[in-house]
């Protein structure tokens, strides 16, 4: 059983399945290992996209160094997109008509942006998940006077911050009341509007978005609300989440309800040798009933590191999410560990720190640290992550 | 064994420190990772690896003497 397969395929060549194809040869791992990549690209980092990629202009940063992956004698087929799989032969089709044999599997190919069907296809409204985006985005963005983003998350919040630097009018559109209303309770969000509402960013609450406002030539003049308002922009961006890619393995014996399911151990239900990783893998876990997709960069990471351990041992080991994720934007730094309760409820313990940064303990209802959020309070989030993990139990 | 850390990319995220906790911490006045003393000693070697492999600006390096 822990003998270590002969050669390990993982389908996306994002961070979770680089950073897993790393881990496996960083443990150990002598066989072959072959990387099927979509995009035309070499493998990059995506979390500078929305941020100096948009700006500056900057390359996002390769997962892989110069020579790196002839050193680690991994194999990119690059610009190969997996169109389906069968589990019995155990093999990868791709758009080439190439089929890809495996002893083991491992499904990394990530979410893309949930689109608004509305907007069709319109050459001025934008979503951001690749470098081809992310460069059309900064063109439009370029000569657009007016940025109308929809969605109040991290990825809206990042947009509207590049927009305004490069001299754009920026509305943000969101349906809820108020910011992050499904991840972060009030006290956040408040801080957080306070920091758009000081480097003049609109902010509409309240309206779901109709449907664009009039088109002509395959561009929109921007976004009708629910309630009749017009919001004017030469540019479009839509940021309201994710949909996993599993359509190429549709047919399979593989258990797919809004990503792959899988075990904590990352294995993938009700086929033998094959893991998922990062945005694409929906843990269920039977004891705790808990069952969620993690598409967070240090996720993906941390979920590499124990697949890989799992298939060069043969082990078990569980997947514990340190939920960490973190936004710059305005200059400022937002950071945010462990689990919160996003409801009108939630305990939240605010303190000042030096220079002007907030820290938010979350608290359960039996008083214990649940989460932390910082903005601009680099150590003393720190200091409370370090205590949330010193304090997380159960089994290892 | 010695840890190079790009001071200019640094950016305070503190992922290095959570992975390697005997080894990193960050400057007080900067946020900016530094090598706490005595190391790295060679039973640091793995999570100095996860250290590296968790900056999200890739502001460090494991460099092994030639």
């Amino acid at each position: 059983m822990s003998t270590a397969p002969e050669g390990v395929v993982i389908v996306g060549g994002s961070v979770a399945g680089v950073r897993c194809a790393q881990a496996l040869r960083q443990k150990g791992f002598t066989g072959s290992i072959r990387v099927v990549e979509g995009e035309p690209h070499a493998p990059y980092d995506k979390p500078e996209l929305s941020k100096t990629v948009l700006t500056a202009g900057d390359a996002p940063r390769p997962l892989l160094a110069d020579g790196e992956a002839a050193t680690l004698d991994i194999t990119l087929l690059q610009g190969e997109i997996a169109t389906g799989i069968d589990v019995e032969a155990r093999l990868v089709e791709t758009s080439s008509g190439r089929r890809v044999e495996y002893s083991v599997l491992v499904i990394a190919t990530g979410s893309r942006a949930r689109r608004l069907a509305a907007f069709g296809d319109a050459t001025n409204v934008h979503y951001l998940r690749t470098l081809d985006d992310a460069s059309r985005l900064r063109h439009d963005i370029t000569s657009a006077r007016t940025v109308a983003v929809v969605g109040g998350g991290f990825i809206g919040g990042e947009v509207a911050s590049a927009a305004r630097t490069m001299g754009s009018e920026v509305t943000i559109v969101e349906a809820a009341g108020r910011l992050m209303s499904r991840s972060m309770p009030a006290e956040v969000a408040g801080e957080v509007q306070g920091i758009y509402e000081a480097h003049g960013v609109r902010l509409s609450f309240g309206a779901a978005v109709a449907g664009p406002s009039e088109s002509s030539h395959h561009r929109v003049g921007g976004i009708e609300l629910g309630d009749g308002r017009q919001v004017a922009a030469d540019a479009v961006v839509i940021g309201i989440g994710s949909v996993p890619n599993t359509e190429w393995l549709s047919g399979s014996a593989l258990v797919l309800d809004d990503g792959v399911v899988c075990t904590p151990d990352l294995r993938a239900v009700g086929v033998d040798d094959v893991y998922a990783v990062g945005d694409v893998a929906r843990i269920r876990d039977d004891r705790s009933g808990v069952s969620r997709r993690d598409e967070h960069w240090t996720s993906a990471r941390e979920q590499a590191a124990v697949v890989a351990q799992n298939i060069v041992a043969g082990g078990d080991i569980e997947f514990h999410s340190s939920g960490y994720v973190w936004s710059d934007q305005f200059g400022h730094r937002l950071q945010h560990a462990g689990v919160c309760d996003p409801g009108p409820d939630a305990s939240v313990e605010v303190s000042s720190v030096a220079g002007g940064g907030r820290l938010f303990l979350h608290r359960s209802p039996s008083g214990e640290l649940m989460g932390v959020t910082g903005i601009d309070a680099q150590r003393e989030f720190l200091k409370a992550r370090r205590a949330l993990l010193a304090a997380a139990v159960g089994p290892a | 064994m010695k840890i190079e850390i790009d001071r200019e990319t640094c950016n305070g995220y503190g992922n290095c420190v959570i992975a390697a906790p005997d080894v990193l911490d960050l400057e007080p006045d900067t946020n900016i990772a530094f090598v706490l003393d005595g190391h790295p000693v060679e039973s640091d070697r793995a999570a100095i690896l996860d250290a590296v492999a968790d900056c999200p600006v890739q502001a460090l390096r494991l460099v092994d003497d030639a």
